[in-house]
């Protein structure tokens, strides 16, 4: 009968516990609190502009009914919510308001008297008016305090998380708090195991948050209880505690790396639809692209042949151009040396070796396109063969550095007239070229000019469909009749190299309207001699190999395609390429006599509409397949 | 007795009722086949012949062909005869104040055929949401001249993105929308529009007066599986647009090494 009587007094006491923490939370009227981390924490560039992506922690705190949900908004985009279960927080006074001995539902862990334990004025931000404060001035033991009477109610295996704000003075050791399970000891005693252990702390630091993952990793369970506390002396102040049955932490994580000015709301909502106002807002900028399309390279003549100002526009559309970072530096021996002359109009003047001024126009910090210039310089002489070159540098205002291409003092350039140019890589011309519409590139373009100002810089490479591709989408077998070029419209494919040269160009071949020819090249492919086609007929090469053009030819007249290189040689003669190159590579490596490079290109790309209205015959059609149901 | 009686009809039905759903199977996944080659077969002809298989105009009823055209060749191992019924119609054309729609993948290419058209096409056009709006950069290819093909080039932010201090190019009108002259005097042939940093889905609309010829052929084949007990014809339909050349053929000058610059 007493057995009987323990065991139901018991059981009682039990459910008066579970009952008392399952109904703890059921009025919230308090709003939860959010609070942000970035990394970096704090700008890495200059003006306080981040020049690397950032990456955002929001995390919610609320010590009763618990995180619904954290809520962002970046730059009015469109509201972000990650909702969260089971956050309802089981811990008895976590934000320590009530007082007690030491405080309401909290006791010593041990009979401890080389620390003394609060309530203390000292509240984390936003968690209330009071937190718990531990003060050890002796001793390194633990000195801690714990709800073990209090603990809250859990299931064998059940995931947890805990959470504490920590704030310390001197910290010898360490502060932190542990996890223990409440389990029944089998003699109707509860008994206790260590089950985790928080991160720690030590010094003197400011409110910060320390979380904890756990399992109820005891078959008996009846529930955990948290010790907070600090070894060894110094003071340490808690408070927001927190035990949730939830598996995560009320947390969400994002990176941030466009580039701009942005603006970041944020708030939380907890379970009791409490939700937290104002708003919180951070604002930051991010700027990871160094000042770039380097274009509008000139030289303008002062006075003889081989004295220029030189001047060269650049862009930074993010957060602007320093102005008085602009400098510039130039060669006369072919790149050995790189400086310039103490007297910049006279070469029997001592040559510093480093960067010299350039000026700005506009000579505003912030600006996003500004035009650099040297002054005038005296080159020396006007053997241009004796290869001169000059470079640029400028940073932003962010603080990224960002440095043209080697210009080449008229040095070859070419000309893309109806065409658009683009690299899977960069573009940077050694002087600068000329393109009537679209620059671009997988991430700079230097030294071209689109007469229409158009450029892509930092695109996304386009794809490319090597001879294999092409072949397996369009195949043929048909030689080429009489291993010369077609006169017929067709595929036809050389299972070696092949050379464009006098006898492998038909008689008349020029004069054959409406041809519409592809000539697979399993090999490389050599032009040798000038060719045209009609302005009405399209030859398309695809090639497997490298494609080049003999230094003495002047005129080529076909679209090419290949899977390597395609080479103009090093002569002095003008290159035309009537039509259009897709290549791996290209070595365009000829440069006109004299001063000629000064006035005319080297080659000439003269893209033609003929291509797409006539020479897609034999490598064309896309299929869209819509797949209906039943009848 | 009674039981194992019931037992046995009862894995009979159950046996007739699998072989039957089983057969329906076999059936439906015949006529599937029946329509899919007779796509396939369809979208591998030359331009030429689907030319003479269409009717001349679009929103034309077509005939109706039997693919394969002979009958034995229909009949499979099991003697069960299969073959798709297949209409052939053109798509895509446009006269003063309608519109069609067409998807653009990113960096992708719609090619037009203007075929001397002459009046205007009004363009608009929308990205996908959740991601960035595609800017339009079109390629207009006329003929003024026999044998004389000229271009002009235009390229078109969306409205509000802030790109043009990327790439310098104009803004869109309100709604994303913008006008192509087609001249008469041009002669005009081709408009190639890409899709630069998004796909996009464009609606284009004739101007008054402006007639646009097909675009391509709608394949529509019905696989009917004959004398099966349940008829069952499965649908499919494919779109083949008219020829063009892949969008990269938009430039004269390109780079594949992702190492090796243009210099």
């Amino acid at each position: 009968m007493r057995k009987f009587l323990f065991a139901s007094t018991t059981c009682l006491l039990i459910l008066a516990v579970y009952f008392q923490r399952s109904s703890r939370a059921v009025t919230d009227t308090n709003p939860p609190v959010s609070s942000i981390t970035l990394l970096p924490s704090s700008p890495d560039g200059l003006n306080g502009w981040y020049i690397t992506p950032i990456d955002f922690t929001i995390t919610g705190d609320d010590l009763e009914s618990g995180i619904k949900s954290i809520n962002y908004n970046l730059d009015s985009t469109g509201l972000q919510t990650k909702t969260f279960n089971d956050t309802l927080n089981l811990v008895s006074n976590p934000s320590f308001e009530s007082p007690g001995t030491p405080l309401d539902s909290w006791d010593k862990t041990n009979d401890d008297t080389q620390a003394i334990f609060t309530q203390d004025s000292q509240a984390a931000p936003s968690l209330g008016t009071y937190s718990a404060k531990v003060d050890a001035t002796q001793g390194s033991a633990w000195h801690g305090f714990n709800n073990k009477n209090f603990y809250v109610v859990a299931s064998p295996y059940q995931n947890m998380t805990s959470s504490v704000w920590v704030m310390a003075s001197n910290v010898a050791l360490s502060a932190y708090y542990k996890i223990y399970i409440v389990y029944d000891g089998g003699d109707g005693q509860n008994a206790y195991q260590l089950e985790a252990t928080s991160p720690v702390v030590t010094g003197t630091f400011a409110w910060q948050k320390i979380t904890l993952n756990f399992v109820v990793n005891h078959p008996n369970a009846l529930g955990v209880y948290i010790d907070l506390g600090l070894d060894g002396t110094g003071a340490a102040w808690f408070d927001g505690v927190s035990i949730t049955s939830s598996i995560t932490q009320p947390s969400t994580n994002f990176a941030v790396s466009a580039n701009g000015n942005h603006s970041l709301e944020y708030y939380s909502i907890d379970n009791a639809n409490n939700e937290e106002t104002p708003h919180k807002i951070q604002t930051f900028k991010i700027d990871t692209k160094v000042p770039s399309k380097w274009t509008n390279f000139t030289l303008t003549r002062q006075g003889n042949d081989h004295t220029f100002n030189v001047s060269v526009k650049v862009t930074d559309t993010t957060s602007g151009v320093d102005v008085s970072t602009a400098e510039f530096q130039y060669s006369v021996d072919e790149g050995v040396t790189w400086g310039y002359y103490s007297n910049l109009l006279n070469c029997g003047s001592s040559f510093v070796q480093g960067w010299k001024q350039a000026s700005s126009n506009p000579n505003s910090d912030g600006s996003t396109t500004v035009t650099l210039s040297t002054g005038a310089i005296n080159f020396c002489n006007s053997n241009w063969t004796d290869t001169k070159m000059i470079r640029f540098r400028l940073a932003d205002m962010a603080g990224n550095q960002g440095e043209s291409g080697d210009f080449t003092i008229n040095g070859a350039w070419i000309e893309l007239e109806y065409g658009d140019v683009f690299s899977n890589s960069s573009i940077a011309m050694k002087s600068n070229s000329k393109v009537r519409y679209l620059a671009g590139s997988a991430s700079t373009v230097a030294n071209i000019t689109s007469t229409a100002n158009w450029y892509l810089t930092d695109y996304e490479p386009l794809p490319f469909m090597t001879f294999d591709d092409w072949y397996a989408r369009y195949p043929s077998t048909t030689p080429l009749p009489n291993g010369k070029l077609p006169t017929t419209s067709g595929k036809y494919y050389v299972n070696t190299d092949f050379t464009v040269a006098s006898n492998t160009i038909p008689s008349g071949f020029s004069t054959i309207a409406n041809l519409s020819a592809v000539v697979y090249i399993n090999g490389d492919l050599n032009v040798n001699k000038d060719y045209n086609v009609h302005t009405a007929s399209a030859l398309i090469f695809i090639v497997k190999g490298d494609i080049t053009v003999a230094n003495n030819v002047s005129t080529v007249d076909s679209f090419y395609i290949t899977d390597g290189t395609f080479d103009v040689g090093a002569s002095t003669t003008q290159l035309t390429v009537d039509g259009g190159v897709h290549a791996d590579t290209f070595n365009l490596k000829r440069s006109l006599t004299g001063s000629q490079n000064s006035t005319k290109p080297a080659v000439i790309f003269k893209y033609r509409g003929k291509y797409p209205a006539v020479g897609k015959k034999q490598l064309s059609s896309e299929s869209k397949i819509l797949w209906l149901g039943d009848n | 007795m009674t039981i194992a009686l019931a037992v046995g009809i009862t894995i009979s039905s159950r046996s007739i009722s699998t072989a039957r759903r089983t057969t329906n199977i076999d059936t439906s996944s015949r006529a599937l086949a029946a329509a899919e080659a007779s796509i396939e077969y369809y979208l591998a002809r030359p331009v030429s012949e689907m030319n003479g298989l269409a009717p001349a105009n679009c929103n034309v009823n077509p005939a109706t062909l039997r693919y394969p055209a002979i009958a034995t060749s229909s009949l499979s191992s099991d003697d069960v005869m299969t073959y798709s019924e297949v209409n052939i119609t053109r798509y895509g054309c446009l006269s003063g104040g309608q519109n069609a729609k067409y998807d653009i993948r990113k960096d992708g290419v719609l090619e037009l055929k203007l075929n001397s058209s002459s009046g205007s096409l009004d363009i608009c056009w929308e990205s996908p949401p959740g991601g960035p709006e595609a800017t339009l950069y079109y390629h207009y290819i006329y003929e003024p001249n026999a044998n004389d093909f000229r271009i002009k080039k235009e390229g078109y932010n969306p409205v509000g993105s802030g790109r043009q201090s990327e790439n310098n190019m104009q803004y869109a009108n309100p709604g994303n929308c913008f006008t192509r002259a087609l001249p008469g005097t041009d002669n005009p042939r081709l408009l190639r529009i890409m899709s630069l940093y998004a796909p996009s889905t464009i609606t284009m609309t004739a101007g008054a007066g402006t007639t646009l010829q097909y675009q391509g052929f709608t394949i529509k084949a019905a696989g009917v599986v004959a004398a099966a007990t349940q008829p069952i014809k499965r649908n499919v339909t494919a779109t083949r647009s008219l020829p063009y050349l892949p969008a990269l053929f938009n430039f004269a000058v390109y780079s594949n090494s992702s190492n090796n610059p243009i210099d």
